[in-house]
C-alpha cells in the first residue's frame, strides 16, 4: 500500500501543490499572496505533466547516448510545460501590474 | 494560398497589434482599421471557401497531424472567425467614433481577435489552452482600461479565468495520458479504447468542463462576469460579452463532441444532464439577477449569462436539432448583444442615462438608436422574425423531442425573463416622461444632441450610431434566413455528431 503511494510521489506532490495553491488563492485576503497562490496552483498542474512523461530508467530524448539502449522519456509534455510556463509568466506579470494599480486607486482616496 | 489562409487568420491580428502600438495613437488607428478590414476580408473568403469546397485544414509547419498543430475550419468555425473579425471591427470603429481610442486598446482588441480566431480554428487540445489564454490575457487588460475600479474587476476576472484555464489544462493532461495524443480527433477517447464510464474519462471530462464553465460562464462560477463586463469601456464590453463568452461555449462544444463524442453522452447520460442542467440553471439565475439590476450595462451582462445558458442547454442534448439550435443561438446572441452594448453606450453618451431609472424618455430624445435598442431587445426575447427566435425555437423543439420537459420550461422561462428585464427598460424608454434628475439638454431629438458634458462627442457619435442599426438589421436578416443558416451549418453539426 505504502509502496504504491511512494511510486506515485510526484503525482501526490502535484495534488498537494494544486490544493495548497487553490487554498491560498481562495483563503488569503492579500492580493499579492493570491497571485503567489495562483502560481503554486499552476505549478502543480505542470508537475503533473512532467510526472506523466517520466519513464524509470529512460534516457533523454535529445542527447544521443550510444552506451545506453533505453527508451527515452516522452519529450512532448516537456514542450507543453515550457509553453505553459510562458503563459504563466505573462499572467503573473499582468496580475502584479493590476495589484499595483488597485493599490494605487485605494491609496488615491475617494471611493 | 489555401495553406496560408488559416494561419494568416491567426497571425495577421498579432502582427497588426504590434504595428499599432509602434505606430502610436494617431497612425495606429489606421493600422488597426486596415488590419481588421483585411481580417474581415480573409474571414469572408474562408466562409466562401468552406461553403464551396467543404471543411479545410492545414497542419502548421508541415508535421503529421498527430504531431503538429492542426488548424481546421468547418462551417461553424468559419462563421465564428467571421463574427470575430466583424465585431472586433465594429468595436474599433465605435472607439474611434466616440473619441475613446488609444493605440494600446486597439492593440488589445487585435490580440483578442487573434486568440479568438485561434479558438475557432485550432484542432489541438493544448493549442486550445494557449489561444484561450491569449484571449484571456488581452481580455483582462482590456477590462483594466475601463473606468475607475476596473483594475479590481480585471484582477478578479484574471483569478477566475486563470483557475478555469488551468483546470482545463489538467483535464487535457488526463486526456493526453489516456489517449496518447492531443489532436481533437473525432471520438479520440473511443479510438484509444478508453471506456466512457472509466474514472479516467470521467475525471478528464470533469476538469475540462469545470475549466470551460468558468470561461463561458455558467452559474455558479459566473460571479466574475458582471463586474468585468460592466466596468469595461463600451467597445471592450462588446468584445467581451459578444465574443469571449462565445469562444468559451464554442470551445466546450468542440471538446465535448470532438474528443468525448456522442457515444460518451449516450453511455454516461449523467454528463448530458449535467451540461444541460447547468445551462438551465444559468438561464434562470442569470435572468433573475438581470431583473434585479439597476444599471443598464449590468442588466446586459447578466443577460449574457442567461442567454448562453440556452446555448448550453442545446449543446448538452447531443442531438442534431439541439446542436443546430445551440450554434444558431450562439451566433445570434453575439450579434444582438454587441448591438445592445453599442446602443446602450451611445444612449448614455448622448443623454447621460446609465441606469434603468434614467432611461425614462430616452427613446424620444434619441429615436434612431432607441429604436435599434428596441429591435435588438426583442431579438434577445426571441420575438419572430429575429434570430433570437430561431435559435430558441430550435433548442426548444430539440428539448421537447428529447422529452426533457424541465429544459423546455427553462427555454420558455428564458424568453419570459428577458421580456421582463428588457421590458422594464423599454417601458421607461418609450412610455415614461423624462425624469427631472437628468442633465437638461438642448432638446435635440437624436444622438446628435448630446449633453454639455460630452460637448465634443456628439458630432462624431453619429458615425457610431450606424453600428446598432447594422446589428439590428443583421438580427432581422439572420432571423429571416435562419433556415439557410441552419443548412449551412449542417455539415459542421453532422461531423460533430459522428
Amino acid at each position: 500500500m505504502l509502496e504504491a503511494y511512494l511510486a506515485r510521489l510526484p503525482y501526490l506532490a502535484a495534488v498537494a501543490l494544486v490544493g495548497v495553491g487553490l487554498g491560498v488563492l481562495v483563503g488569503e485576503p492579500s492580493r499579492l499572496k493570491k497571485v503567489v497562490g495562483l502560481n503554486v496552483f499552476q505549478t502543480g498542474v505542470l508537475l503533473f505533466f512532467v510526472a506523466a512523461a517520466y519513464r524509470s530508467g529512460g534516457r533523454s530524448p535529445l542527447v544521443r547516448d550510444a552506451t545506453r539502449d533505453a527508451p527515452s522519456v516522452n519529450p512532448l509534455p516537456h514542450v507543453l510545460v515550457l509553453t505553459a510556463i510562458v503563459v504563466g509568466v505573462s499572467l503573473t506579470a499582468l496580475a502584479l501590474a493590476l495589484v499595483v494599480r488597485v493599490r494605487a486607486e485605494e491609496r488615491g482616496g475617494g471611493a | 494560398m489555401t495553406a496560408l489562409l488559416l494561419p494568416a487568420l491567426v497571425a495577421l491580428p498579432v502582427v497588426g497589434a504590434a504595428l499599432a502600438v509602434l505606430a502610436g495613437d494617431r497612425l495606429g488607428r489606421w493600422v488597426t482599421a486596415g488590419t481588421l478590414a483585411l481580417q474581415t476580408g480573409l474571414a469572408a473568403a474562408l466562409v466562401g471557401r468552406v461553403a464551396d469546397d467543404g471543411p479545410t485544414r492545414t497542419v502548421v509547419g508541415g508535421f503529421r497531424p498527430a504531431v503538429g498543430v492542426e488548424l481546421r475550419a468547418d462551417p461553424l468555425a468559419a462563421l465564428i472567425v467571421a463574427l470575430v473579425a466583424a465585431v472586433a471591427g465594429g468595436a474599433a470603429w465605435y472607439a474611434g467614433a466616440v473619441g475613446a481610442r488609444s493605440a494600446h486598446a486597439d492593440a488589445l482588441v487585435l490580440l483578442l481577435a487573434a486568440g479568438l480566431s485561434g479558438v475557432g480554428l485550432t484542432a489541438d487540445l493544448f493549442n486550445l489552452y494557449v489561444v484561450l489564454e491569449i484571449t484571456g490575457l488581452a481580455a483582462y487588460a482590456l477590462v483594466a482600461l475601463g473606468e475607475r475600479g476596473s483594475a479590481r474587476a480585471a484582477l478578479r476576472y484574471l483569478f477566475a479565468g486563470t483557475v478555469g484555464a488551468t483546470l482545463y489544462l489538467l483535464g487535457v493532461g488526463y486526456l493526453y495520458v489516456a489517449t496518447g495524443h492531443l489532436n481533437i480527433d473525432k471520438s479520440s477517447v473511443f479510438v484509444s479504447g478508453l471506456a466512457p464510464s472509466s474514472t479516467l474519462a470521467l475525471a478528464a471530462f470533469a476538469f475540462v468542463f469545470a475549466g470551460l464553465a468558468v470561461k463561458i460562464p455558467l452559474v455558479p462560477v459566473h460571479t466574475w462576469l458582471p463586474d468585468a463586463h460592466a466596468q469595461a469601456s463600451v467597445s471592450a464590453s462588446v468584445v467581451l460579452s459578444a465574443l469571449v463568452t462565445t469562444a468559451g461555449v464554442y470551445a466546450l462544444v468542440k471538446v465535448l463532441y470532438g474528443v468525448f463524442g456522442v457515444e460518451f453522452l449516450t453511455a454516461v447520460p449523467a454528463v448530458g444532464a449535467l451540461v444541460s442542467g447547468l445551462g438551465a440553471v444559468s438561464v434562470l439565475v442569470g435572468g433573475a439577477l438581470a431583473l434585479r439590476e439597476s444599471k443598464v450595462k449590468r442588466v446586459l451582462a447578466y443577460s449574457t449569462v442567461s442567454q448562453l445558458g440556452v446555448v448550453v442547454v442545446g449543446a448538452g442534448l447531443g442531438t442534431r436539432l439541439g446542436l443546430t439550435g445551440a450554434a444558431v443561438h450562439l451566433l445570434g446572441h453575439a450579434i444582438t448583444k454587441a448591438g445592445l452594448f453599442f446602443a446602450a453606450g451611445l444612449l448614455s453618451l448622448s443623454t447621460g442615462a446609465k441606469t434603468v431609472e434614467e432611461c425614462a424618455g430616452v427613446g424620444k430624445r434619441a429615436p434612431v438608436v432607441g429604436a435599434a435598442f428596441a429591435v435588438l431587445s426583442l431579438g434577445m426575447v426571441g420575438v419572430p422574425p429575429t434570430v433570437g427566435f430561431a435559435g430558441k425555437w430550435y433548442v426548444l423543439v430539440a428539448a421537447a423531442s428529447a422529452e426533457a420537459w424541465p429544459l423546455v420550461a427553462a427555454v420558455l422561462a428564458s424568453s419570459l425573463l428577458s421580456l421582463a428585464y428588457f421590458g422594464r427598460i423599454l417601458a421607461r424608454m418609450f412610455f415614461a416622461p423624462p425624469a427631472d434628475g437628468l442633465p437638461a439638454d438642448a432638446g435635440e431629438p437624436s444622438v446628435g444632441g448630446g449633453t454639455p458634458a460630452n460637448a465634443d462627442a456628439p458630432t462624431e457619435s453619429v458615425g457610431a450610431s450606424v453600428l446598432p442599426i447594422l446589428a439590428a438589421l443583421a438580427t432581422l436578416a439572420l432571423g429571416l434566413s435562419a433556415a439557410t443558416l441552419a443548412q449551412f451549418l449542417e455539415p459542421a453539426v453532422s461531423s460533430l455528431l459522428t
